[in-house]
């Protein structure tokens, strides 16, 4: 079966500069070639330390960023060929959801009008009282209770402003759901409550994530397939299992060390590839590849070719020339 | 071994139009000489709270209202203000979550590393330069003479917290605490601050008090843990007592609510639900117990004592009591 999301050269640049006359001067490539598929009920993980264009990412297979270049396809429909009619049916099948439950909700909204707006705007209710049934239905449906609906969000922990976020999402019943760093703002013991539900809602319903976060045990938890992306661009994309065993680009390998274990004997023993320096500007990247300057193996064909995404079997992605 | 800092039954309140927020009822706790102590829990439980109790600055409306904080002999709740800000600037020093909120965003680097040199340790010109540059070269920021005329929006999360760890260590203290130094940064950068606080605890023999939600970090640093819950310790051990033999359902919570990197197969997670108790009416009972998968009737009226499991083992929960029913998990000290 073709896959329900089907991503492929996707590019967005940001115009930093300009020149006098208002031409575009310099460019903040945040995603740069960007390729992936999703299948029907899978979640695929993202992960890459912040700024590397993860949200880009998100934001622009949703078009809530027009794109500067590549496809997406949904169901085989082209994304970026919709007119804004299209586009409308198009946003009942794709949500986002988004990392700061406390700036993504409307503080003067109550809850019930947050969660019943998609249903105002796509008319999916045929009188007042379906529309407060349906919503009643999905503070349920996230674990919140119907007399929630009459309350702001200040008066809720983190953790239920993102079931509220949960719950918008889900009002126009859709198919897939762009979850950006859900969790990354909640406390550890609130954040499985979250992951949990997901996981819930996605056997229930059989839908598709797009699983984006920078803490890769979470990502690996939570996804079939982990993409692993730095600087624009993604470096490796395998099996999450595989991922973990078998990392290849020496960015994954790194990424994965930095990540503690909650176990002394373990991290008495781990040795830790510790990455110097910092990410570098998006806005005039390393030529070549992109890790090069903080990639302990880097070699002179490094710095004058881009390594390509190569196939090393069993759906193992990866681009660096060491392989 | 030789106690730094011993906090003793410490009780810090606000009180506010909405009534008396109790937000460390009874907490103690000590750090030995070179050690890092980890105080864990979730947000809320009070440990930034208890931090400042021990800095000596909390903020009004809180007062610290009962309990006794020994640093290196010394009572610091007894201490005058002039005394408390030698010891701030000279033997305890103190790191946020967001260093942005500690450093003035107007001042560049140098001039807050010198003015605090300044202040403290009474180093000018060329020598507190000097100090500067050699603080900032410990901490591991590159090519320090460059940066150190740069302002703090300059640098990057990682490094503007490195530079916090800099100015924390002007002063060379006995005992560094670190509210939340990584919360805020990436996963790679936060490896990076952790691995830099464990080589200069080593290197300058200093003790740590490490502050986080998330017992994942603390494996790494940490000798010994504190488990906070409600304004109150529930458990504390050493690493090993607390990651393998864990004795609180908390405890067991927090463990299980966050997946391993080196797990082979995919175990649900097994959240905490419900929230953390209003600190205005505290239950009566274990604050736990309405979260809790095994509170009993006791649980709810009575508050547990605390049990001995060994020199540096102790819970507070009432399984540990003879009358409990067995629990497979639970390895039962004295009688509670
Ligand atoms: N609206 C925007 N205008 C200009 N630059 C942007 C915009 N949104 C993001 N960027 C830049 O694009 C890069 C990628 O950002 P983002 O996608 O938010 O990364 P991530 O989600 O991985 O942290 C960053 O360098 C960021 O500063
Ligand atoms: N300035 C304040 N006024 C009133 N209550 C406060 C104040 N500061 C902290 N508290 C309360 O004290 C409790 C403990 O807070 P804190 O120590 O900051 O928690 P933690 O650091 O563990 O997240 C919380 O219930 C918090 O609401
Ligand atoms: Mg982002
Ligand atoms: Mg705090």
């Amino acid at each position: 079966m073709a896959p329900l999301i089907e991503v492929k050269n996707l590019k967005k640049y940001f115009v930093v500069a300009r020149t006098r006359l208002g031409a575009p001067k310099s460019w903040l490539k945040a995603v740069d070639d960007v390729s992936f598929t999703i299948d029907r009920g899978e979640t695929l993980g993202l992960v890459g330390e912040s700024g590397c264009g993860k949200t880009t990412v998100g934001r622009t297979i949703c078009r809530l960023y027009e794109p500067t270049g590549g496809e997406v396809l949904f169901d085989g429909q082209p994304v970026f060929k919709l007119d804004r009619r299209e586009m409308l049916a198009m946003r009942r099948k794709m949500q986002m959801i988004f990392q700061d439950p406390y700036a993504s909700l409307n503080p003067r909204m109550t809850v019930g009008d947050i969660v019943g707006e998609p249903i105002d705007i796509h008319r999916l209710a045929s009188s007042k009282a379906e529309r407060d049934e349906m919503v009643h239905e999905l503070l349920h449906t996230v674990g919140l209770s119907p007399e929630h609906a009459a309350r702001f969000p200040h008066e809720f922990s983190g953790g239920q402003r993102q079931r509220i976020g949960v719950a918008r999402a889900l009002a126009v019943n859709p198919s897939f759901i762009i979850c950006d760093e859900p969790i990354s703002a909640l406390d550890v013991s609130i954040q499985a409550q979250i992951i949990n539900m997901l996981e819930e809602l996605q056997e229930k319903r059989g839908l598709s994530y797009l699983f984006i976060a920078h803490d890769l045990s979470m990502v690996k938890h939570t996804s079939r397939r982990v993409a692993v992306m730095y600087l624009g661009k993604i470096v490796e994309l395998a099996e999450s299992v595989e991922l973990y065993r078998n990392p290849l680009h020496p960015y994954t390998k790194a990424l994965l060390s930095a990540i503690p274990i909650p176990d002394p004997d373990v991290e008495r023993t781990r040795h830790r590839i510790i990455l110097e320096g910092d990410v570098p500007s998006p806005i005039d990247p390393p030529a070549g590849c992109r890790f090069r300057g903080r990639c302990s193996y880097a070699m002179p064909v490094c710095a004058e070719q881009e390594p390509p995404m190569r196939d090393v079997g069993d759906g193992h992605h990866v681009a660096c020339h060491l392989i | 071994m030789d106690r730094l800092l011993e906090v003793t039954n410490l009780h810090t309140s606000f009180r506010t139009y909405a009534g008396v927020v109790q937000a460390v009822r009874g907490v103690s706790f000590h750090v030995n000489r070179g050690e890092a102590v980890a105080l864990v829990g979730e947000s809320g439980c009070g440990k930034s709270v208890t931090a400042l109790s021990i800095m000596q600055l909390v903020p009004p409306p809180g007062k610290v209202t009962e309990g006794c904080i020994a640093f290196d002999g010394k009572d610091l709740t007894a201490m005058t203000e002039r005394e408390m800000q030698h010891v701030r600037g000279n033997e305890i020093g103190m790191i946020f979550q967001d260093p942005m909120t500690s450093l003035n965003p107007v001042l560049s680097i140098k001039t807050q590393i010198v003015e605090s040199l300044r202040l403290h340790q009474n180093l000018r010109g060329e020598a507190a330069t000097h100090r500067a540059l050699e603080l900032l070269r410990m901490v591991g920021i590159p090519s320090p003479e460059r940066r150190l005329a740069a302002y703090p929006h300059q640098f990057s999360g990682g490094m503007r917290q490195r530079v916090m760890i800099a100015m924390a260590l002007a002063c060379s203290p006995k005992l560094l605490i670190a509210d939340e130094p990584t919360t805020a940064l990436d996963v790679t950068i936060q490896a990076q601050i952790i691995e830099l606080m464990k080589e200069l605890k080593e290197k300058l023999g200093m003790s740590i008090i490490l502050i986080t939600h998330d017992l994942g970090v603390v494996a790494g640093l940490a000798q010994r843990v504190v488990v906070m819950y409600a304004g109150k310790v529930a458990e504390q051990g050493t690493v090993d007592e607390i990651y393998k033999s864990p004795q609180h359902p908390y405890t067991w919570g927090l463990l299980k609510s966050v997946p391993r990197l080196d797990a082979t197969r995919k175990d649900k997670l097994v959240p905490i639900y419900g929230q953390p108790p209003d600190l205005i009416s505290p239950p009566q009972g274990c604050p736990f117990a309405p979260r809790c998968d095994w509170a009993m009737n006791i649980c709810k009226t009575a508050q547990p004592e605390f049990t001995t499991l060994s020199d540096t083992h102790q819970v507070a929960c009432w399984l540990q009591h003879s009358m409990a029913p067995a629990n497979p998990r639970v390895k039962r000290g004295g009688a509670a």
